[in-house]
């Protein structure tokens, strides 16, 4: 019992000065009364350093191996129907919540200067903060319903961050376009939850005996659920064939590129995979397929990473290609390995993020220092059809662009538009004057 | 007498309301009798069941009929308002208490008639669109009272009627145009009126639950995509909000039509409804007062002048569209884990839906907002309509915490 009450307190720990520091600079902003860039960044550091320490108690004071449910309160109870905010405080949760909180701390730091007085500089930090949240949620919910909840709160989050340069359209539709991928995935996650609640009535997150976490036990129609989820998965962490998104993501300032493709956001795929490593377990066809998808994510990424002049594309297609490689890694049942590969890239991709606005910077100055450009080796090869055919499917990212937009997406809103026509002339005829 | 103290008091202060319009000639006394009366008649249903008088069953909806429509008269400019946008409003919000108070079908065959009255009224000499409104009037009030008061009421003939009526009632496609013309024309504070009354006739409506559904629940969720994917490829603001607020009260009566949970997840839908989508329709009618007409065929870029605005817009069409931790995301919860138990697939159908609503919100703030041009001389929301939007939100924020266990 104590240990329970230690976790739940814990646990209140972890999210309450994330949400409080929230609520402070959303009021102020609304008031306007807009606080110093300092105040905000210690509040935020605050907020944060308190949830790392938190989480890292949680380590400390519960053993990894049992995993303890925290039941903070029911959100709302209507007849038999309730809606319980459930945390599950195990291996997968904690180690997320570790490196979350950590790199967003140091993404923190890096902000005050890089955004120093840019116009956005409070509402990056208002959306880095729902971030949080939204991440802190799917790490620990107990439930898919939970998780669903900080889901869709980084998704938003996540736009808030790719337009977060108002002056520029490029930035506005590329933030639409994330989110229709987002919210179009997402359909798999919520109907995975109503198709568990109608067959085993429970979509909380259960203890299993052997793997020292909680996931989603075995059901009556496992492959369903599974599957289901892995719409979302794809949608989320930007693998085959939905890889297309994460350069368009690239519109954001670097450290929301950071917190995207590097680190943060792209490894919530991952998550709900090794929560679902039972099912994974015991659906062979879907072991196969996540090897699958794996492979064709790495391979597509990989061809497209030698084709991009920019050193952002590069990373965005690099964290890719490694997404691909934890996929391969979860569907071979290596789950260990995995999550130590999700904090290993998490951690290595925000450095390189970090770095990439002032790499080229130093190179420069490095130039002026010589005295002359670097060299850069070109190398000659001879043009042959399969290589022409491979050049171009690296420039095209293997046109997984083109099928969704040119093949699907426009032409279903040409249909629409059509209809729309009709509908205006149909009302002019009645409208206009005899 | 006690349950008829409400009553009695939402008439006085309705006449009261009327009066003073009527009589007075300034817009901006105009303005301020049709908020007081509508504020009067908020804090009778506030505070009434809490002094422990006993109100009327089937009147949970009163609240949020008049929050709605309180919304839409605060946040018409006197400048812009004239005599009867506000007598249209008054009238709206009586029409839509009343159907909450006198319920029943027999009731509904009057009120429908009536709403499209008023609307043709209101669109009276606006290019003709009076014509539209008229003659799809006629159509929806015929269909409605044929399906209900046909001696053959509750075969499979009324059934189709009264889907035929409700479709043209709530402006779904194919039978939009009347309603996106409306749109088109319309004050943004009219429109928030005629929406919330949209949703009080389409709550009242008593439904025949031994007739077959499957028809009616296949054809439903279709039309709602297709208007959705109308309102997604539309270059013109308010048209797109018409597809967006026809589908809402399309996803309404869906879930007024299921087993488990059904009366109180429509009940709470709705609710959500009558406060988020005029909320919607008044913040992007205040960006359009400001800048002139909104094109999305590309992003306008109005963030920087009017960033508490874009806030207002964002979180209002997120709240409709039943994002997490808002009230319409435990009706749409409810509502679809019904759906999906009885007919998994239209249970899929809806989550289309409801994903494509989110959709098109997001575009409408991002290609309003965003890209595209720097700040420009402009007034941003007021602070007093800021602070009733963060009201509002903040109402319907908590209210999901005080649900009947």
């Amino acid at each position: 019992m104590p240990n329970t009450l230690l976790v739940e307190g814990l646990a209140y720990l972890i999210f309450l000065p994330v949400i409080a520091a929230f609520l402070w600079l959303a009021g102020s902003m609304l008031l306007s009364r807009r606080p110093s860039e300092k105040s905000i960044v210690r509040n935020c550091h605050l907020a944060l350093g308190t949830a790392f320490f938190a989480s890292l108690l949680l380590a400390v004071a519960q053993p990894f191996d049992i995993g303890t449910e925290a039941v903070l309160g029911s959100w709302f109870v209507i007849g038999g129907y309730h809606y319980d905010i459930v945390m599950q405080t195990d291996l997968i949760a904690v180690t997320y919540a570790l490196f979350s909180t950590l790199l967003l701390f140091l993404i923190c730091s890096f902000s005050q200067r890089y955004l120093h007085k840019e116009s956005g500089f409070h509402r990056f930090y208002l959306a880095l903060l729902i971030f949080a949240t939204g991440l802190l949620l799917v790490s620990f919910a107990g439930t898919l319903e939970l998780l669903l909840v900080g889901w869709e709160i980084v998704g938003l989050s996540s736009i808030m961050l790719i337009a977060f340069f108002t002056t520029r359209p490029q930035p506005a539709q590329n933030g639409l376009w994330v989110f229709s991928i987002y919210r179009l995935t997402d359909i798999g996650l919520y109907a995975a939850i109503l198709y568990l609640h109608s067959h085993s009535q429970a979509t909380r997150l259960t203890p299993l005996d052997s793997v020292p976490w909680s996931g989603i036990g075995l059901h009556e129609g496992t492959q369903v659920t599974a599957f289901l989820l892995l719409i979302a998965v794809l949608g989320k962490s930007a693998l085959f064939p939905f890889s297309s998104w994460l350069p368009r993501a690239m519109e954001g300032p670097t450290p929301s590129s950071a917190v995207f493709y590097g680190a943060l956001s792209v490894h919530l795929g991952p998550l709900l995979l090794l929560r679902m490593a039972d099912l994974i377990s015991a659906t062979p066809a879907l072991s196969a397929t996540l090897i699958a998808v794996g492979a064709l994510t790495a391979l597509v990424a990989n061809l497209s990473v030698r084709v991009q002049s920019d050193i952002k594309s590069r990373l965005a297609f690099s964290a890719v290609g490694q997404l691909g490689f934890i996929t391969i890694e979860i569907g071979l049942g290596w789950f260990e390995l995995a999550l130590l590969h999700v904090v290993a890239h998490a951690v290595f991709r925000t450095l390189q993020f970090l770095r990439a606005p002032s790499l080229l910077h130093d190179r420069h100055q490095h130039e002026a220092l010589l005295g002359h450009h670097l060299s850069v080796e070109h190398q000659d090869h001879e043009s042959t059809a399969l290589r022409r055919f491979v050049f171009r499917l690296s420039l095209e990212r293997a046109f997984l662009d083109i099928l969704l937009v040119d093949r699907i997406a426009r032409p279903v809103l040409a249909f629409a538009r059509a209809i729309d026509r009709a509908e205006r002339s149909a009302a002019n005829f009645v409208c206009k004057d005899s | 007498m006690n349950q008829d103290l409400t009553l009695i008091l939402h008439v006085i202060l309705s006449l009261c309301g009327f009066v003073f319009i009527l009589s007075s000639r300034d817009i901006r006394r105009m303005r301020t009798a049709a908020m007081t009366t509508l504020s009067l008649m908020f804090l009778v249903e506030i505070a009434l069941p809490r002094l422990g008088v006993n109100v009327r069953s089937g009147t949970e909806l009163l609240a949020f009929i008049i929050l709605g429509n309180l919304l839409a008269s605060f946040f018409t400019p006197a400048y812009l308002g004239s005599r009867r946008t506000f007598t249209t409003i008054l009238a709206f919000n009586s029409l839509a208490i009343g159907t909450q108070i006198f319920t029943g079908n027999l009731f509904l065959v009057i009120a429908v008639p009536v709403f499209f009255c008023i609307l043709t009224l209101a669109s009276w000499r606006l290019d003709g669109s009076h014509r539209l409104v008229g003659s799809y009037g006629l159509i929806t009030s015929g269909l409605l009272a044929s399906s209900l008061l046909a001696p053959s009421s509750g075969s499979e003939g009324s059934f189709l009627l009264e889907l035929a009526g409700l479709v043209f009632l709530i402006g779904l496609f194919p039978f939009s145009p009347w309603f996106s013309r409306l749109y088109e024309k319309l004050p943004s504070g009219l429109l928030a009126s005629a929406f919330v009354c949209q949703v009080a006739l389409v709550m009242s409506l008593e439904r025949q639950q031994s007739l077959p559904r499957d028809f009616y629940l296949v054809v439903l969720p279709v039309f709602a995509l297709l208007s959705l994917l109308m309102a997604l490829s539309q270059s013109n603001a308010r048209r797109a909000l018409s597809g967006l607020a026809a589908s809402q009260l399309a996803f309404l009566i869906y879930a007024d039509s299921g087993q488990h949970f059904s009366d109180l997840a429509a009940l709470l839908l709705a609710q959500a409804q009558m406060a988020t989508i005029p909320g919607l329709i008044l913040t992007v009618g205040a960006l359009e007062m400001r800048v002139g007409k909104l094109n999305l065929s590309r992003p306008m870029g109005h963030f920087e002048s009017y960033p508490k605005l874009a806030a207002a817009t964002l979180i209002f069409g997120l709240m409709g569209a039943g994002f997490p931790l808002s009230l319409a995301y435990i009706a749409e919860d409810l509502i679809l884990e019904t759906g999906f138990h009885d007919t998994p697939l239209l249970g899929i159908g809806w989550l289309f839906v409801t994903a494509l609503t989110a959709i098109a919100v997001v575009k409408l703030y991002l290609f309003l907002f965003h890209g595209g041009r720097g700040r420009e001389p402009g007034l941003d929301i007021l602070p007093s309509k800021l602070f009733a939007a963060v009201l509002t939100m903040v109402f319907l924020i908590f209210s999901t915490l005080v649900l009947p266990a």
